[in-house]
């Protein structure tokens, strides 16, 4: 199948199989071999590109990207983050003078998650760099040329708020101050993403006219809503993928093709491929159905739209349930949670997940959706064994919501490193104490069983014991 | 102490194991209690890893700060690794057949049917050839192909 979208601001083309990653397709197809390949599974970062599309500008692992999660969208490499002369983004100078490079292997995966902080106004270097190792230079010199590169002058247009980051309707042109620094190429133009093309690919009725133009990007900030689908999706053609525009299209499409693989993300199902080998006959893109994505306040609940990002959820829970979000910061890098989704993370059944046991903590109830019909049950309810959760063939996860607040929740995780590693237990409670007895608990862990499980016995046993004087273990 | 076991019976692996894990659970809820009840929070042990902001040191010291030759290559994409270098028409792949014990003996060795599987241009073991296959370059104690005594 023909994907279209812009490559370092100029329209591109890309064929082949839905499960081709861009990163094979820039080394090979388009020899642009910048972008490295280094444990191709999404942990090392030296394979990091900057996608903006309608959510925004972020770093993302180019080794578990489909193609068709690109389709319409605006791709920055390191080859084109500098500018058109040639002159080195603030970030590569930085890299250059504070010696940010040795073996210089995994530094153009540096330079371009540092070039997408830049771009976005990011400042926290330690969690933002999580997702790119070295293995040689040493942090040091390369955080030094993160802060470093403060104060650098910025190339026109490349302004450091967030609000910078968002597609915008015309490129900024003309407020170029210094007009002799570089930039233009790199977001002092806009990135306009292209009109939606590609051919192979079946898109359904509900077809938006162009994808990224005027959006707001941002998690909690509300998204377009969705488009009402009247008829039947479209088939989708040989060696090609259906990509949904709406929840709609796609439980119309899934119930009729429930073998398919759903990829939201792909940071788990990426792995399917570049590690497993895999062959994925049927396959749909879930990015585009916006709908999907949707964070909102109903019903007195934080719903989250399973295809929200991790960065999403993370910038909505941020306030509301601040110790999920210190959790979340620990949960894979920038790049990875810039791709994967909550529904993801649910639908999949991972024991060592690390969203379930803080939702189940909080009581969360899962929407599940077969065509119209859908129905919902509390989370911990939804996995019931290893590798098997309550879903029925043709049916996805459409949304999980929670509490609004929930004072008491904390959220822990054990794992042998701080950053972007697999809990080996991770924990989560909310307990109530009244009169200093315990009058309500949940708690549960990851980490412990086959599943994220509810931790009863735990429950019962801290039920009106008192909250008071020496630790007692339950 | 129970309530944990009659939750949980967790599997050890890489990551932990299950004694390991029940700790961690009992640490994590032990934990909780504390921060809820208002005590402080005994970190030691993992003080390390909560703080990720140890100070980073000025440079500076003796001569010039040169900036690294190829730098410029490397923080633009262009520096070349023998991975980014296409391989040249006609390029022959090798791949070498790996033992799958730990360590043993090599008591016999049949590649014909590697020498005639379509595309293999040739297939060699250590007796094939001329000279001994050792890639150390001073004490020769480092074989590159078994020489059938041992594959440790």
């Amino acid at each position: 199948m023909k994907v279209e979208f812009l490559l370092n601001g100029e329209p591109a083309v890309a064929d082949g199989p839905p499960t081709r990653t861009l990163l094979d397709w820039l080394r090979e197809d388009r020899g642009l071999r910048g972008t490295k390949e280094g444990c191709n599974e999404g942990d090392c970062g030296a394979c990091t590109v900057l996608v903006t599309d309608g959510r925004g500008a972020r770093a993302l692992n180019a080794c578990i990207l489909f193609l068709p999660q690109l389709a319409g969208a605006a791709v920055r490499t390191v080859e084109g983050i500098a500018g058109p002369g040639g002159e080195l983004h603030p970030v590569q100078r930085a890299l250059v003078e504070h010696h940010g490079s040795q073996c210089g292997f995994c530094t153009p995966g540096f330079a371009v998650t540092m070039a997408a902080m830049h771009l976005n106004g990011e400042r926290d270097h330690d969690a933002g760099l999580a997702g790119n190792l070295c293995r040689c230079t040493g942090y040091a010199p390369i955080l030094r040329a993160a802060e470093a590169r403060r104060p650098s002058p910025c190339p026109p247009g490349c302004a450091t708020s967030r609000r910078a980051a968002r597609p915008r309707r015309r490129p900024r042109r003309g407020r170029a101050r210094v007009p002799s620094l570089p930039g233009e190429g790199w977001a002092g133009r806009r990135d306009d993403a292209p009109a939606f093309a590609a051919t192979g690919v079946s898109a359904g009725p509900a077809r938006a006219e162009g994808p990224a133009r005027g959006d707001t990007a941002g998690a909690a900030g509300g998204l377009e809503p969705s488009i009402p689908v009247a008829v039947p999706p479209a088939p989708v053609p040989e060696g090609g993928a259906f990509l949904p525009e709406s929840a709609d299209a796609l439980a119309a499409w899934y119930v009729r093709n429930p073998d398919a693989t759903l990829i939201a993300g792909a940071t788990d199902v990426g792995l399917w491929v570049t590690k497993g080998l895999r062959d994925l006959p049927s396959v749909a893109f879930l990015h585009r159905a916006r709908d999907l994505a949707r964070i909102e306040e109903r019903d007195g609940r934080l719903r989250i739209g399973a295809g929200a990002t991790m960065t999403e959820v993370l910038a909505a829970v941020r306030d509301r349930h601040p110790s999920w979000a210190r959790l979340i910061e620990r949960y894979g890098s920038a790049q990875v949670r810039n791709a994967a989704t909550i529904g993801g993370n649910v639908a999949n059944g991972s024991p060592i997940g690390d969203n379930a046991p803080a939702l189940i903590a909080l009581g969360a109830t899962l929407h599940l959706r077969r065509g119209d019909t859908r129905r919902t049950l509390a989370i911990e309810d939804f996995f019931l064994a290893y590798g098997k959760q309550d879903r029925n063939r043709g049916e996805f996860v459409e949304a999980v919501d929670v509490p609004l607040a929930a004072p008491a929740l904390r959220a822990y995780k054990l794992s042998k490193r701080w950053d972007q590693d697999i809990s080996a237990v991770c924990g989560a409670f909310d307990v109530t104490v009244q009169g200093g007895r315990v009058t309500a608990a949940r708690a549960a862990f990851g980490g412990m069983a086959g599943v994220p499980k509810r931790a009863r016995a735990v429950e019962a046993a801290l039920l009106g014991s008192t909250w008071t004087g020496a630790w007692r273990a339950p | 102490m129970t309530a944990f076991a009659d939750d949980f019976q967790p599997l050890s692996d890489m990551r932990a194991s299950a004694a390991y894990r029940l700790e961690g659970a009992r640490g994590m809820l032990r934990r909780y209690w504390q921060e809820m009840a208002g005590e402080a929070v005994d970190l030691r042990g993992c003080a390390g890893m909560m703080d990720g902001s140890a100070p980073i040191a000025a440079t500076g010291g003796a001569g010039t700060a040169e900036a690294h030759d190829s730098a410029a290559l490397h923080v633009t994409g262009r520096a070349a690794y023998v991975d980014d270098i296409p391989a040249p028409a006609g390029c022959l792949h090798l791949a070498f057949g790996l033992a799958e014990v730990a360590r043993g003996r090599l008591v016999s060795l049949d590649l014909a049917a590697v020498r005639a599987a379509p595309g293999v241009v040739g297939a060699w073991a250590w007796d094939d050839l001329r000279r001994p296959a050792d890639t150390s370059p001073s004490a020769h104690d480092e074989p590159l192909l078994s020489d059938g005594r041992s594959t440790s």
